[in-house]
């Protein structure tokens, strides 16, 4: 097992960061903590850790901006934990490059479940020619998709998606992020067709498509590709 | 042709004299060389070279914007040529004799007409007028001096000048300089110059004038008073009895005085007799019945045979407290004792309400021949807001008066019984047109008091040039008539009648006739009372609505009270439970089981919970208050939503369960709006459910509106509760679960933000449900 995983706090709030180091030193999280968007910043390059989870409301300058910052020469997982509730500034964060969105007040074992998931992202090898996550293998060089092991036909559209979905497991995609992927920066935002095809693709994949398991809908902001615990992604339970 | 530009309107200064050859024009000319010595851009628009040498020399010093001349039997007649002022567009422009009467070829009939079409074009008028040019004036005028002249400025323009300069000059100067020939006489004068020069009159012409300025400083402080008192007082209620004749248009006038000097509305009553009346008469009954609206005064028209009960019953209808009637003039013979009878049965028979019986002198020798006629038998007619009786007869005039009377009937109607100012509109302009057989424009006054030329969706004549919008914006100014068969913009088709109540014009009417077609005298006074109604309905609304406004205020405080009892309650409830097991975990001895460590932590966070939702509901009740709820629709899968909800209530101790058709097409709405509508409704049906019961969401097409019920297995709800489930604050009484009675108002807004449908039944089965309906949208895919 290699050491802990590092998990750095930033948050102004000491009580925050109080019971989250109490609940992550309990999940065998190593944890570091910074009170300030400048300090964070700083704590990030030094210690280099696995993870962070960023407040917004901080006391010398916005969460967004400490998490610009980081984008410009880090991919760690970013678990932004807000009192801000509205789906614009999710979906801001999410453009920004945040991996999850948590809203304050929040309980502690979902919490701990989407950072688990974060890091467990990181870790996954990109370039894997076969991507497995539960019930779906999608075989990317030959364009393969079978759920339990029955081939799947998938529209080229439908595939596409898929693929983008594969290349970024476990992560919130913004409607935008996907529109201006399918199909191209100059696409009507306002068009329903995304939610047409998530539907067909939700028919073809899910098991129960009125419950879906695999993608599923962040309400107001976007979509993801849940990981399926205990599978063969990434490296597997720590 | 040029547009108008929308600068400001211009400034009007009058220089006021009490007699011709005071030296307003000279006073005039000076005031305007001063003020281009200064830089400003003055120029001439009308001013006749006058008697006095060095006035003369200033004249000609001063641009001038060459007058339009019109032929005449003698010399051709000037007038300001508007077009070319409004295109120079001096800062100030001078126009002498402010009462002259223009030339039939030109725009406008008056020339105060020309200077008021000048000034909203945004230049500023400097103009002299005699004191004894004041319409309200001239029947004390003619009074004093014997002068009675035809030119005259309504009082409204004195009024509403931005200054006035009295020119003053001792009367013995005054005929100094008349006996010397040094005055140039209007007309009107020239017969009777040395009967008006005389001391007496000069005298007294001089105080009318002074007086007539210090009324106008009384009304500008009255208005004043009234404004920052916010109340005015008014008990006093007036009525004149209008006839037929010259004569009533002094009647008319001295109620409005009466009413002016003590600040009470007055109401001019015209009572129709069923005999036909000549051509003239019935022009001069058009010139009362338009007098009485253009004085501020609000008429009523009957048709009766006994015109002293009509008199008396619309005295009653409206409260009136004082009547004006006219004199009987001594006469001899049968019309004599005819004509004295209405006044003096109205004396008679009046009760507790004063009678002003005013001497009837002046012109005009028509009353004998028009004294009104009584009685006739056979008739019955009813004014406003009267159900119409029953009227037996055959003859054709009864039949007519009947189909006036019902008319006006279905008119008040239809158009009191209006909510809001849009509807009303339109019953406005449905019973008119269909009334008239004409065609109908609405204008109403925007805020700052004009024509924005914006015609009212419910108008059926919707042509609207430049033209257009100033005949209908002098309506509105000026309370007349304008456009066609009028004095103003006789050249713009429509006929504009304003709808005034009162001291305020509610909005202007446009009527467009057939060529051919001309009001009746029977149609124009019912024309004038269905505008006058109008006008009533829509003051009405007006302040009806400012009304609201208060009452949402008042509605406000009484909710504050509400929602802070409610909420200390709310709120201090979890707090307790997060500070009493909280504490305990914090100072109880190690003999707390882990089982009651693990019990207090969960009442805690459900605590936190129920806390953190009650915030939400606030903030979310909030932003439906306030007004600053912004839907932001975007394509949405319903399933998403449900589903989501399904899960946020997993932990509840009930399954949801939600039952998505595949038709449901997708929704353009707001996700986190609707989202948080159906978690508050299914949060509802599971505190009024027994433990372990599922709650039942299910989203179908029904009759191709897409639906979405909730249902639960509880008691349901009572009868009588159920209009009142999504109001603010309410809570089913007796209800045993805790809650504030925010969450079903919230969804409710939140679904009405939509333009969706939110009811609540209880089912058949038992249980109750909710059921939502959206309208539809128009999308690419289902």
């Amino acid at each position: 097992m290699p050491s802990k995983p590092t998990v750095l706090i930033v948050d102004d709030e000491l009580q925050i960061r109080r019971f989250l180091r109490i609940g992550l030193e309990a999940e065998n999280y190593a944890v570091i903590e910074a009170s300030t968007g400048k300090d964070g910043v700083y704590q990030a390059a030094v210690n280099r850790p696995a993870a962070m989870i960023l407040d917004l409301g901080l006391p010398d300058m916005d969460g967004r901006d400490v998490l610009v910052k980081l984008r410009q020469w880090s991919s760690i997982p970013v678990i932004i934990l807000s009192v801000r509730n509205d789906e614009a500034e999710k979906i801001a964060c999410f453009d920004a490059g945040a991996d999850d969105y948590v809203t304050k007040p929040f309980a502690m074992g979902e919490f701990l479940a989407r950072l688990r998931s974060g890091v467990r992202r990181a870790q996954f090898v990109h370039d894997e020619p076969i991507f497995r996550n539960g019930d779906l293998v999608v075989d990317i060089a030959n364009r393969v998709v079978s759920v339990r092991g029955e081939p799947v036909q998938l529209s080229p559209t439908e595939y596409d998606l898929l693929l983008l979905f594969v290349k970024h497991p476990g992560k919130v995609l913004t409607h935008r992020q996907i529109m201006k992927e399918i199909w191209g920066p100059y696409h009507e935002s306002e068009s329903p067709s995304l939610r047409v095809y998530i539907r067909h693709l939700r028919k073809k994949l899910e098991t129960d498509p009125a419950h879906p398991t695999l993608i599923t809908t962040e309400p107001g902001v976007g979509y993801r590709l849940a990981l399926q615990a205990g599978r063969d992604v990434g490296s597997g339970e720590a | 042709m040029d547009t108008t530009s929308p600068s400001k309107r211009g400034a009007l200064k009058i220089f006021l004299g009490m007699a011709p050859g005071v030296g307003k024009t000279s006073s005039m000319l000076k005031a305007g060389y001063d003020q281009l010595q200064k830089g400003i851009g003055v120029a001439v628009g009308v001013v006749e070279s006058g008697e006095d040498d060095s006035a003369n020399d200033v004249l000609s010093a001063l641009p001038c914007i060459p007058p339009l001349r019109f032929a005449s039997a003698d010399a051709p007649i000037e007038e300001l040529d508007i077009d070319e002022i409004v295109r120079c567009a001096p800062r100030i422009v001078l126009v002498d004799r402010m009462e002259h009467i223009n030339s039939p070829g030109a725009r406008h009939g008056f020339r105060y007409q020309d200077i008021e079409e000048i000034l909203r074009s945004g230049v500023s008028v400097y103009t002299t007028l005699n004191v004894h040019h004041i319409e309200g004036l001239i029947d004390v005028v003619r009074q004093v001096t014997g002068v009675s002249c035809s030119e005259t400025v309504p009082d409204r323009l004195f009024d509403a000048a931005d200054e006035i300069e009295l020119i003053d000059m001792p009367t013995d100067e005054l005929l100094a300089k008349f006996r010397d020939g040094r005055i140039r006489l209007p007309d009107y004068l020239r017969a009777s110059a040395h009967e008006f020069y005389r001391k007496g009159n000069l005298i007294a012409l001089r105080e009318i004038a002074l007086r007539r300025l210090a009324r106008r400083v009384n009304v500008e402080l009255t208005e004043y008073m009234q404004a920052r008192s916010g109340t005015s007082r008014r008990v006093e209620r007036i009525l004149v009895a209008v006839g037929p004749d010259a004569h009533s248009e002094h009647l008319i006038r001295a109620a409005d005085q009466l009413a002016s000097g003590i600040d009470a509305p007055w109401f001019g009553a015209y009572i129709q007799t069923p005999r036909t009346v000549g051509q003239h008469t019935q022009e001069q009954i058009r010139r009362n019945l338009e007098l009485v609206g253009e004085l501020g005064g609000e008429l009523v028209t009957a048709v009766d045979n006994d015109i002293v009960s009509a008199i008396l019953r619309i005295a009653q209808e409206k409260g009136i407290t004082q009547i004006v009637v006219g004199k009987p003039l001594p006469r001899s013979g049968i019309s004599a004792l005819r004509a004295r009878s209405v006044a003096a049965d109205i004396i008679d028979r009046s009760e507790c309400i004063t009678v002003h019986a005013v001497r009837q002198d002046g012109p005009g020798k028509e009353i004998a021949a028009d004294a009104p006629e009584r009685p006739h038998p056979g008739l019955a007619a009813r004014t406003l807001r009267s159900v119409v009786t029953a009227v037996v007869g055959r003859d054709p005039i009864v039949k007519r008066q009947e189909r006036r009377t019902a008319a006006l009937f279905a008119f008040v109607k239809d158009v009191f019984s209006q909510q809001g100012a849009d509807n009303i509109v339109r019953q406005i302009v449905r019973h008119i047109e269909s009334t008239f057989q004409a065609r109908v424009a609405f204008y109403a006054p925007s805020d700052e008091g004009e024509i924005d030329g914006i015609i009212h969706p419910a108008s059926t004549l919707t042509q609207s040039g430049p033209q257009e919008v100033a005949a209908a914006q002098t309506a509105l100014l000026t309370k007349k008539r304008s456009g066609t068969s009028t004095a103003a913009f006789r050249t713009s088709a429509p006929t504009y009648y304003p709808l005034v109540s009162g001291s305020t014009v509610e909005g202007v009417v446009g009527l467009g006739f057939d060529p051919s077609t001309r009001l009746s005298i029977d149609d124009e006074a019912l024309l004038l009372m269905f505008t006058h109604q109008a006008a009533i309905a829509l003051e009405k609304q007006r302040l009806r609505d400012k009304a609201q406004k208060a009452q949402v205020l008042t509605e406000s405080d009484r909710l504050y009270k509400t929602l802070f009892n409610s909420l200390s309650h709310e709120l201090r409830t979890p707090l307790a439970t997060i500070c009493g097991a909280s504490s305990s975990l914090r100072d109880g001895s190690a003999a707390i089981t882990d089982q009651a460590r693990a019990t207090l932590a969960t009442d805690i966070y459900n605590a936190a919970d129920r806390l953190n939702r009650l915030v939400a509901n606030l903030l979310d009740m909030s932003r439906i208050e306030s007004g600053t709820l912004r839907v932001k629709p975007e394509w949405c899968d319903i399933a998403d939503i449900l589903n989501a909800i399904s899960d946020n209530l997993s932990h509840e101790r009930h399954p949801v369960v939600t039952d998505i058709d595949d038709a449901f097409p997708l929704l353009k709405i707001d996700n986190g709006l609707i989202t948080q509508a159906f978690l508050n409704i299914a949060l509802n049906a599971i505190q009024h459910s027994p433990d372990g019961v599922p709650i039942a969401i299910r989203a179908w097409v029904e009759a191709g509106v897409p639906t979405v019920s909730v249902a639960d297995n509880g008691p349901g709800f009572p009868g009588e509760a159920i209009p009142r489930l999504f109001t603010k604050f309410y809570r089913v009484p007796g209800s045993a679960h805790p809650g504030t009675g925010l969450g079903l108002s919230i969804a409710r807004g939140f679904v009405e933000a939509h333009k969706g449908i939110i009811e609540a039944v209880n089912r058949s089965g038992g249980g109750a449900l909710v059921t939502v309906r959206f309208p539809l949208t128009p999308q690419s895919q289902g």
